[in-house]
C-alpha cells in the first residue's frame, strides 16, 4: 500500500492548553465582538452557512483541539460532539470538533484574527492560543503553502485549508475533503 | 477484508509527516462512535451503536468505532479509504494519547482493528452495505463488537435496531435510485398510451403535458439527506 507522504498520526496533546475552551467571556455573553476590520461581530439567530474552512493546530508537534461550539453562546444545544444551535451564534462558528469552521452572514471576507477573536484565544506572531510561539514566531500554511506575516490576516476563504504551528514543524495537509453542504 | 497486524500498517506510514485533518479522530475524543457524513446511518442505528459502545465500556471492553462510508469521511486523509486496517492502525495512533485505544474501524471495502486482542474473531465478518444509509457499515459494526467483546471474555449483546423509523439521513437506495426510475417508467407507459388512443390533433397538447408531468418529476433529482444530527 503506498499513502501519500503526508500522512502520519499524530495525537492531542497533554494538559488543558491542548483542549482550549470553546468560548471567552464576550461570546459566552452573546456581546458584539470587534473584527479586525473594525466592524462588530454580532451574535444573532443562526444563519445559513455560506462556506466553511479548515483549520488546524499543532504545538511543539501535539494537536491542539479546536472544540465544538465556538461562536456559540450557551445554553448549547448537543448532539454528541456536534453543537446544534445555543442562545446565539456568530456568523464565524464550529458545530464540530473538526476544525471546520463555518462562515455564515452577509458579505465580508473573514480572516483567522476574526474567528480567535470569537473563540476568544491569543493570535499573533508570538502567541498560538495557550503557547508562546518562541523564536521561529507562529507559523501559517493555507493549502499547503506558507503564509508570511501577521497569522491574524489569513483568509478565512471557501474550502482554505489552514494549518497554524509553534514549535516543532508539522508537515502541514495541503487539502481537505469537506462534508457535503459546507 | 483488510485485517492484519497492526504494526504491519504503521510500517507503511511514512514517519516524515503529519496528520490530524481526518474528523472520526476528533470526534471519538469525545465519543466513542464516529458515523459517516454521506450516506449517514439512520437515528436508530446511531443510537445501537452508542449504546452498544456504552455497554461494551461497563463490560470492561472499551471500543472506539469509526464507520467510514466514503473519503468525505476522511478530510484531509482521503487516500486512506478503502484501506480500513491502515486506517485503523493510523486513527488508533491518533485518539491514544492517554493510553492505547481499542479500535474498530468499518469500511464498505473491510473491516481494520487495532489494539484488541483476538481480533481474528471479525475474520470472515462480511461487511453490509445495504441501506437505508450507511446502516449496513453499522450493522456489521453491531456486529463486530458483539464478536471482539466475546473474544475478550466481555460479551454484550447488540440492541435493535428498528428499521425505517427515526431516520435522519438514512434514505434507501431503493427509494433514492429505484422512485425516479419508476416514475420515468410509469410516465412513458402513460405518454405511450395516451399517443395510442388520443386524436392526432389532440397529440401535440397531451404530449406538451407529458413533458411537464415528467419535468416535475425531475428524474434525475436524488432525494437530499437532511442535516446531520
Amino acid at each position: 500500500m503506498r499513502l501519500p507522504p503526508s500522512y502520519q498520526p499524530r495525537s492531542i496533546g497533554r494538559g488543558p492548553a491542548f483542549r482550549p475552551p470553546p468560548l471567552g467571556a464576550a461570546a459566552r455573553a452573546g456581546r458584539p465582538i470587534r473584527a479586525l476590520g473594525g466592524a462588530d461581530l454580532r451574535c444573532g439567530p443562526l444563519s445559513r452557512t455560506r462556506f466553511a474552512a479548515h483549520v488546524e493546530l499543532f504545538a511543539h508537534g501535539r494537536v491542539v483541539a479546536i472544540p465544538a461550539g465556538i461562536g456559540v453562546a450557551p445554553p448549547l444545544r448537543r448532539d454528541g460532539a456536534r453543537v446544534l444551535g445555543g442562545r446565539c451564534s456568530y456568523p464565524l462558528r464550529s458545530s464540530e470538533p473538526t476544525g471546520v469552521i463555518e462562515v455564515s452572514g452577509g458579505g465580508g471576507r473573514p480572516v483567522l484574527g476574526d474567528l480567535f477573536a470569537v473563540w476568544g484565544q491569543p493570535l499573533s506572531l508570538a502567541r498560538l492560543a495557550g503557547f508562546a510561539a518562541g523564536p521561529g514566531g507562529v507559523r501559517a500554511y493555507v493549502d499547503g503553502h506558507r503564509h508570511a506575516g501577521d497569522p491574524r490576516r489569513v483568509a478565512l476563504s471557501p474550502h482554505a485549508q489552514i494549518v497554524l504551528e509553534v514549535g516543532g514543524f508539522v508537515p502541514p495537509h495541503p487539502v481537505y475533503r469537506f462534508p457535503p453542504g459546507r | 477484508m483488510a485485517l492484519g497486524a497492526a504494526c504491519a500498517a504503521v510500517a507503511v506510514l511514512p514517519a516524515s509527516a503529519a496528520a490530524d485533518a481526518d474528523p472520526a479522530s476528533d470526534t471519538l475524543l469525545v465519543q466513542n462512535v464516529f458515523t459517516p457524513y454521506s450516506p449517514q446511518v439512520s437515528q436508530s442505528m446511531s443510537k445501537a451503536l452508542t449504546d452498544i459502545t456504552a455497554q461494551a465500556q461497563r463490560a470492561g471492553f472499551p471500543i472506539k468505532v469509526a464507520i467510514v462510508a466514503g473519503p468525505t469521511d476522511l478530510g484531509g486523509v482521503p487516500d486512506m479509504f478503502g484501506k480500513p486496517q491502515p486506517y485503523a492502525s493510523f486513527l488508533a495512533s491518533e485518539i491514544s494519547f492517554n493510553r492505547k485505544q481499542p479500535t474498530l474501524v468499518v469500511m464498505p471495502a473491510g473491516i481494520g482493528t487495532a489494539n484488541i486482542p483476538s481480533a481474528s474473531a471479525v475474520a470472515g465478518l462480511h461487511v453490509s452495505t445495504a441501506g437505508p444509509g450507511a446502516d449496513g457499515l453499522g450493522q456489521t459494526a453491531l456486529s463486530a463488537i458483539e464478536r471482539l467483546s466475546a473474544a475478550n471474555g466481555h460479551p454484550v449483546k447488540a440492541p435493535k435496531v428498528s428499521s425505517g423509523r427515526g431516520g435522519s439521513s438514512g434514505v434507501s437506495p431503493v427509494l433514492a435510485f429505484g422512485a425516479p426510475v419508476g416514475l420515468i417508467i410509469v410516465a412513458a407507459l402513460l405518454i405511450g398510451l395516451g399517443r395510442r388512443r388520443l386524436p392526432e390533433d389532440d397529440e401535440l397538447e397531451r404530449d406538451e403535458t407529458d413533458e411537464d408531468e415528467l419535468a416535475e418529476q425531475e428524474p434525475g433529482r436524488r432525494p437530499e439527506h437532511e442535516p446531520r444530527p
